[in-house]
């Protein structure tokens, strides 16, 4: 006898999560801006036209021209090759500063929701703290003690993402948990550690991923505006904020110094907002109107 | 009400501990020493080492940070500047209003805009102001607020010459950071409308409504409002604290007189006091915000209100709704 | 007898991603004033589509109604403007929803949920509004004290009354009641459905209701119309299709009730699932489960023919009086 209702998702969640983002036309218009971003950032010194900071006196202050797609700053560095420089500190601060939220907010959320009781009561009480203070207050506060640099503006910005990545975490483990497979890996005697890494981890990656591609944007937003302050990455190393920051004193005069590292900033955020919305679909279909 | 309200009080106590604790101790990590940066470098070791000692510095962590939460809780003592030698409370005092009123400009000018494009958007979905509104939304959502501040500064103040581009000086000189802070929150509060309706357009209750006979725009205001805001409220909430955030770096943008330049001209002071005072006064505004929230929560929603008679489950639903 | 409701030809359609479902297909149908009409049919067969198209609450999109007429004393309903709509809607046709669970405004007090159609359809001023809901909430068995408590303390069977108060409260001409009892306990069921026809009887109502249980039309109904795959197979007077059961698919529908007076311990189901209503069969839509087809079935639908007074039978090989 036929099968009443026949099979149709036959390449299993992810290859199915994929054929959906595929047919979501802004989703894959923002993954081709994420991609470009990662080539320039990774071949950054060939496809940048000058050295980033080769200073030119003679050509200070240019507007867009031939020569400098983008112009020149107040030390005659080409603005365009800065950008492109830039996306290497972004996308790397970005990048690890979510690494690190995730494995230590996620390890927090799992065994939060695994265990219960006391454990997720302390956690979760520790969390509301971190969370009780706006994540740009902590994340300056915290850069203000750490000595600036590369490293320490990661922490900064990890940090005040710890918590949320926790309550993603711990929801979906609080939702996994009570189901039958869970009970039938305990029944056959599986350890708690191997049962969080091999079932429960794996099932609560849609929403990670989620969270990740947009707190990605939230922490490239975080890292421009510490560095615009003063707290992140310093000049002359090209970041896009600290380039902000040191166009701000020019911009009665020369304001495509403070335009371009701006819509780079914005592209960026922009690309990694519409792919989080689109991961978010293509994941979740239940969710989708 | 009034149970739910003291409960909501009482739960706020602890969190507010832990913020003093976390944020003592992330200022205790500081390097330099505070009473060398007093004196400055010429004074003798020995007179660092006295003011080390009457400061308290040599103590332990421990003692330090007891007495820290003793001053703050029963006296509202936050200390005194280094740099000016007032007392940190009274610094703060001065500046706390210019940023509060900035933040409450910015949250009403955000909740108008927002609520109001994404009622419209989600009863008009796929028209042309729908799709406008989103690109527009999602354009405000990844400008960073700095960056909008400053292309604010070039639009309206150096080629429109209509706005001034810096400083406090009346009511002029609040539209720009008001309005570049507010523009973040009111995308994101408008994304946030614009979902939460149309889920609740698609209710069945909102049929009912319907079939009664009533008309399109009651219906909106009436059944699907109340229910829409109930998240929205919650984002509202959480964007204040955004906003917070964002006054530090809008304040710098504008050269405004308030809180959050205050704390960035200190760290560049090394004025940890002040840095620690600011920040732990800005969290609590927040956690009184979101308290407030809470209990508007109460209001619009009525199964908490009575789940808060009859047992505590309430807890678990608010896990539930934040995550 | 004077006519309350005629539905001619109608034909409702929903669409998604191209895929074309015909909901409710070439339909008639006709109430006289006071009577009640069964619809009776499967999940899906487009009974709750034919209610909302005669309310004009058809969503659209994705639905869209692409013929046919519904005439409600005298007028057409589908040429009304929307402000005449509205006006009948509530006030001469109401309906009573399936699903009181979530059919209730969670942040509206039941009371101001009914006063709300009051308002809408009487003039008259808040406070009378308030009053006549009290009177309404006591009508169905509610005291009047729970008038300003919202629907999430109320039970199942409770909510289902508010609705019928908020259905009832401006005297309606017409009653949809679309499985008004499907999602309540089976001891509150009967209470429910005791309590509208009671309603009804008092004000002389005319109802449509709308179940999948043949046996709670034939104890209520004067008339019945078997809704199979979007179309009415089989419509007559409740005696009639008792006792001279004529479509195969009605036949199943009695087959499959268990009779406790009855000698055989089987039920008989009907083999088979209905159709995808995105891909109708061409021929009869029934064929491919009936045990009576044929090859003529199979090629062409057939029509609707009158086989006694006002007993209608959508099929070519009905099975005749006796025959069984």
């Amino acid at each position: 006898m036929k099968p009443l209702i026949e099979r149709k998702n036959k390449n299993g969640f992810w290859g199915d999560a994929w054929c959906r983002l595929k047919k979501n036309k802004g989703a894959m218009f923002a993954l081709a801006i994420i991609l470009i971003m990662i080539f320039c950032a990774v071949f950054a010194d060939r496809l940048a036209p000058y050295p980033y900071d080769l200073q030119d006196y003679n050509h200070t202050f240019e507007t867009p021209n031939r020569q400098h797609l983008l112009g020149t700053d107040n030390f005659g560095r080409d603005i365009l090759s800065r950008i492109i420089h830039g996306s290497r500190i972004s996308l790397l601060v970005g990048f690890s500063s979510i690494i690190v939220a995730i494995i230590l907010g996620g390890l927090l959320g799992a065994v939060s929701g695994y265990y219960g009781g006391r454990v997720d009561n302390l956690f979760m009480r520790a969390m509301d703290i971190l969370m009780a203070i706006p994540g740009m207050l902590l994340a300056i506060s915290l850069a203000a003690v750490l000595k600036p640099g590369l490293l320490n503006l990661v922490i900064a910005i990890a940090v005040a993402d710890i918590p949320g990545y926790a309550r993603v975490v711990r929801a979906s483990v609080l939702s996994i948990k009570d189901q039958e497979f869970i009970e039938a890996a305990q029944c056959v005697g599986a350890s708690d550690s191997r049962i969080i890494f091999k079932h429960i981890i794996p099932n609560c990656l849609a929403p990670i991923i989620v969270q990740a591609t947009l707190g990605m944007a939230g922490a490239i937003l975080s890292a421009s505006s510490l560095s615009f302050l003063g707290l992140g990455i310093q000049p002359p190393t090209p970041e896009w904020g600290s380039m902000l920051s040191s166009a701000r004193q020019y911009i009665m005069s020369y304001s495509h110094m403070t335009t371009f590292p701006g819509i780079a900033i914005m592209i960026t955020i922009f690309g990694l907002n519409i792919l989080g919305d689109g991961l978010r679909d293509a994941l979740d279909p239940r969710l989708k109107n | 009400m009034a149970k739910y309200i003291g409960k909501r009080l009482l739960m706020m106590i602890p969190v507010l501990l832990g913020v003093i604790i976390v944020i003592f101790s992330i200022m205790y990590m500081t390097p330099g020493d505070p009473a060398r940066m007093i004196l400055g470098e010429a004074a003798s070791a020995s007179a660092v080492e006295e003011l080390r000692e009457s400061l308290g510095l040599n103590d332990s962590y421990i003692t330090q940070l007891l007495r820290y939460i003793t001053n703050v809780v029963f006296k509202f003592d936050l200390g005194n500047s280094y740099s000016s030698h007032k007392p940190v409370v009274d610094e703060i005092l001065e500046r706390f209003p210019t940023t509060i009123l900035l933040a409450a400009i910015s949250v009403t000018i955000s909740v108008i805009v927002g609520v109001i494009m994404g009622i419209i958007s989600a009863t008009r979905q796929y028209s042309i102001f729908d799709k406008l509104a989103t690109s527009f939304s999602l354009l405000g959502v990844s400008m960073p607020t700095f960056w909008a501040g400053l292309m604010a500064v070039i639009v309206f103040s150096v080629h429109l010459r209509w706005l001034p581009a810096s400083g406090s000086y009346g009511w002029k000189y609040w539209i720009l950071p008001s309005f570049t802070l507010g523009l973040s929150s009111s995308a994101t509060i408008m994304r946030m409308t614009r979902s939460s309706m149309l889920e609740v357009i698609r209710q069945d209750y909102i049929r009912t409504a319907r079939a009664k006979g009533q008309s399109e725009n009651m219906i909106i205001i009436y059944h699907a409002l109340k229910n829409a805001m109930i998240p929205v409220v919650t984002v509202i909430g959480m964007r204040f604290g955004g906003l917070l955030g964002g006054s530090v770096l809008i304040e710098s943008v504008f050269a405004i007189p308030g809180l959050g330049k205050f704390i960035i001209d200190s760290i560049n002071m090394r004025d940890n006091l002040v840095v620690q005072g600011g920040v732990l006064f800005l969290a609590l505004s927040f956690s009184v915000c979101n308290l407030f929230v809470d209990i508007l929560y109460g209001f619009i929603d009525p199964r908490i209100k009575s789940q808060y008679k009859s047992s505590s489950k309430r807890r678990i639903k608010k896990d539930e709704a934040t995550n | 007898m004077e006519k309350i409701l005629e539905i001619k030809n109608l034909k409702i359609e929903y669409k998604s991603n191209e895929r074309t479902v015909e909901a409710v297909n070439n339909l008639n149908l006709l109430l006289n004033k006071g009577e009640s009409l069964g619809i009776v049919g499967e999940t899906g067969a487009g009974k709750t589509t034919t209610a909302l198209g005669i309310m004009g609450l058809i969503p659209d999109p994705p639905g869209k109604i692409v013929n046919g007429e519904i005439i409600f004393e005298g007028h057409d309903i589908l040429k009304l403007s929307k402000n005449k709509l509205r006006a009948v809607r509530g006030k001469k046709i109401s309906m009573i929803f399936q699903d009181p669970m979530t059919s209730l405004n969670p942040v509206i007090t039941v009371g101001d949920q009914i006063a709300e159609s009051i308002r809408i359809h009487e003039k008259l001023s808040r406070a009378d509004a308030v009053l006549k809901a009290k009177e309404m909430l006591e009508l169905v068995g509610i005291p009047e004290e729970r008038y300003a408590e919202y629907p999430h303390q109320f039970s199942g069977g409770m909510k289902q009354r508010v609705i019928i108060a908020i259905a009832l409260s401006c005297n309606p001409e017409l009653i949809l009641a679309d499985e008004p009892t499907t999602a309540l306990d089976v001891t509150i069921q009967a209470q429910v459905l005791d309590l509208i026809l009671k309603l009804k009887r008092e004000k002389n109502t005319s109802m449509i209701l709308i179940t999948h249980d043949l046996g709670v039309v034939v104890e209520i109904c004067e008339k019945v119309a078997i809704m199979y795959a979007g179309e009415i197979v089989e419509y007559g007077t409740t005696e009639q299709i008792y006792e001279n059961t004529s479509h195969p698919y009605t036949r199943g529908l009695f087959d499959s009730i268990p009779d406790i007076d009855a000698k055989e311990d089987r039920l008989i189901p009907i083999q088979g699932l209905m159709p995808d209503p995105a891909d109708l069969p061409k021929g009869c839509s029934f064929e491919p489960r009936c045990r009576y087809s044929t090859e003529k079935c199979k090629e062409s639908n057939p029509d609707t023919q009158e086989i006694g007074n006002g007993h209608f039978v959508k099929c070519y090989n009905y099975i005749k009086r006796g025959e069984q």
